[in-house]
């Protein structure tokens, strides 16, 4: 009997193994090759990024940069990159406050949202709760033109002391991610304290929202990241105020004609992504772990 | 009148403890603002535009722009409206079809922690931590008349003159398989984050017992890990719906408002355009209203539809 099982058992784990390890050897050979065309591209900026613009334009596209290596471009770029008026510090600056203000309203109402949905029962409460999905998931169309008027008319576009009003909804992915969140933590500490005679706000602040605290901060890093990266809202609402995603994408009509031209304008664009690239490299475990935990359960 | 209304609201209090009767103002004061915020830019919006679909600029009654709209579905030519329409549907179909299967692809095998897991799992995200803008202008320029593969292919023969002068992007035959291949290559990394999570809350027991009885990795895969986050999968696809008579790889990003010229225009794109003439100046808020009203009414159908059999497959399984 013991025999027969060993031969039973040991076939099969062979096969598991055998059967994963294929499975794995075929997946890396695919991630090893799709991570190529991801790394080899961003090389291949910073190859031509460091050569001339007669360099750039007359030789290989493959070809090293022919001489010195052109540091000094990424120094034309902090000079020569602009948006009307606006340098590429300006852009950087104002990439800052609307991805913070952003990242603030947003996560500030969805959280607020999300902890009294989930916390309290309230009349109304599963209405509102479908109606913050159906809204999400069901598409209407087309509001952009309204929008714009809408918001025009009240004077809001080009206006950072309320754009931010447009973006302070509280009932977006986030909520959802968060309502998931608070509602597997446990209300044993909360409840605790409210016997101990404490007030809902200091409940709020001081026990449940800390519990929350590596999604929340997980959702602030990722909106921070889409934020810093979205042009199309500035395109749209903030042009007075380019942001450097947005700067990067209108700078790219004129970079042919500027002296240094194209490998600057290369440039600019590896010295976007630097913020970006450490706020993930230093928080990507935490983001991994904690965006999703609570997250997404239908 | 004030008696009927004590007791209606005590009808709809009834059955709350004296606590949490006690909290509701608190409630009440958390969500004042989300809720008067989404009643301004959430519901005034959309009354608005539903409005403005059935007036001319000066805010008059009239079905002009609806009537355009309609008309612009047949017309002839580049513009027709089903041609913006296919396309979007296209990109929608190949996203959900090839994109998604192959992320969750993707997260399994990192799951099962392939070597180099946490590099390739920050890699894939890579596109989603620099921004489309930056993988946008790479892009271009990859693919422009003097870029690497332009030059690859014209040193193996393989690019016509149109090509080798005006690059991949720029020439009619190849730009719209250009947009799509730029939309594949940058997506298939999407979801590994919100997969990642619902992959590590599956209980690691179910794991071990399968492997005890010997459960190869393609049976592991289609009948445990897919079932297990179904709920996952589902809200993603769902959220997904959304966007299908309106999906866009990128259209605007690649070819800013020079996508006109080329056989690239999708819903999305030229939704998009109309939004930005809005904010130009150049076009009224009543054209895209009208054009969204009438994709609304084809689109919500078939949300609704595919929402209900997505829901029919869903097991609701709690772990």
């Amino acid at each position: 009997m013991g025999t027969k099982t060993r031969n039973v058992t040991k076939p099969s784990k062979m096969q598991l193994q055998k059967g994963t390890k294929v499975f794995l050897g075929v997946f890396l050979t695919i991630f090893i090759l799709y991570g190529l065309t991801l790394i080899l591209p961003v090389c291949w900026l910073l190859m031509n990024a460091l050569k001339t613009s007669r360099d750039y334009l007359l030789n290989s596209s493959f070809s090293l940069p022919e001489g010195k290596l052109q540091w000094i471009n990424f120094v034309h770029a902090f000079n020569e990159i602009k948006y009307d008026e606006t340098s590429f510090f300006g852009m950087f600056f104002n990439s800052v406050w609307m991805s913070l203000l952003n990242i603030i309203v947003n996560i500030g109402c969805s959280t607020l949202t999300a902890y009294a949905m989930a916390r309290y029962r309230f009349p109304g409460k599963t209405f509102l709760y479908s109606l913050a999905i159906i809204v999400q998931v069901v598409p209407i169309i087309g509001t952009g033109g309204a929008a714009y008027k809408f918001m025009a008319n009240l004077g809001m576009v080009n206006n950072p002391m309320v754009i931010w009003l447009s973006w302070a909804g509280g009932f977006d992915f986030s909520f959802v991610v968060l309502y998931g969140y608070f509602q597997s933590i446990s209300g044993q500490y909360a409840e605790a304290a409210e016997m101990d005679g404490a007030s809902q706000l200091r409940v709020m602040w001081q026990v449940m929202i800390p519990q929350a605290i590596p999604a929340i901060a997980s959702l602030m890093i990722l909106n921070f990241i889409t934020a810093w990266n979205n042009y199309q809202t500035p395109l749209l609402y903030m042009s007075k105020y380019p942001t450097l995603a947005l700067g990067i994408f209108s700078f790219e009509k004129i970079s042919p004609f500027l002296q240094n031209g194209i490998p600057v304008y290369f440039c600019s664009v590896l010295l976007s992504m630097i913020p970006v690239l450490i706020i993930f490299s230093c928080t990507q475990k935490m983001i991994m772990t904690n965006v999703t935990a609570g997250g997404l359960k239908g | 009148m004030e008696r009927s209304e004590k007791k209606q609201r005590k009808g709809i209090l009834s059955g709350y403890s004296k606590m949490e009767k006690k909290r509701l103002p608190f409630v009440a004061l958390l969500l004042a603002f989300p809720i008067l915020q989404f009643l301004i830019f959430y519901v005034y919006i959309n009354i608005d535009s539903f409005v403005l679909a059935f007036t001319d600029r000066w805010g008059e009654f009239s079905t002009h722009y609806l009537e355009t709209m309609i008309n612009r579905f047949s017309a002839a030519g580049d513009n027709n409206l089903w041609m913006f329409f296919w396309r979007s549907l296209g990109q929608w179909t190949i996203s959900i079809l090839f994109n998604f299967p192959v992320s969750i692809l993707f997260t399994y095998a990192l799951f099962k922690h392939i070597k180099g897991e946490m590099f390739f799992r920050v890699l894939f995200y890579l596109p989603g931590i620099i921004g489309s803008v930056v993988f946008g202008v790479v892009y271009k320029y990859l693919l422009a008349a003097n870029g690497p593969i332009v030059e690859m292919l014209v040193k193996i023969g393989l690019a016509s003159e149109e090509l080798a002068f005006h690059g991949l992007l720029r020439t009619m035959s190849t730009a719209f398989g250009s947009v799509n291949v730029f939309g594949i290559w940058l997506a298939l990394g999407g979801n590994i984050v919100i997969l990642t999570g619902a992959m590590a809350r599956i209980p690691t027991e179910i794991f071990e017992s399968a492997s005890l009885e010997g459960v190869g990795v393609v049976r592991e895969f289609m009948q445990l890990v897919v079932p297990l986050i179904w709920p996952t999968l589902s809200t993603l696809l769902i959220y997904q719906l959304g966007s299908i008579s309106t999906f866009d790889f990128g259209t605007y990003l690649l070819f800013g408002e020079g996508g006109v010229n080329y056989p690239v225009q999708t819903m999305g794109y030229y939704l998009f355009l109309m939004t930005y003439n809005v904010s130009l100046g150049v076009e009224v808020a009543n054209a895209p209203a009208a054009l969204g009203l009438i994709l609304t009414v084809f689109t919500v159908p078939i949300v609704l539809l595919l929402r209900w059999v997505i829901e029919k497959f869903s097991d609701k399984v709690e772990f």
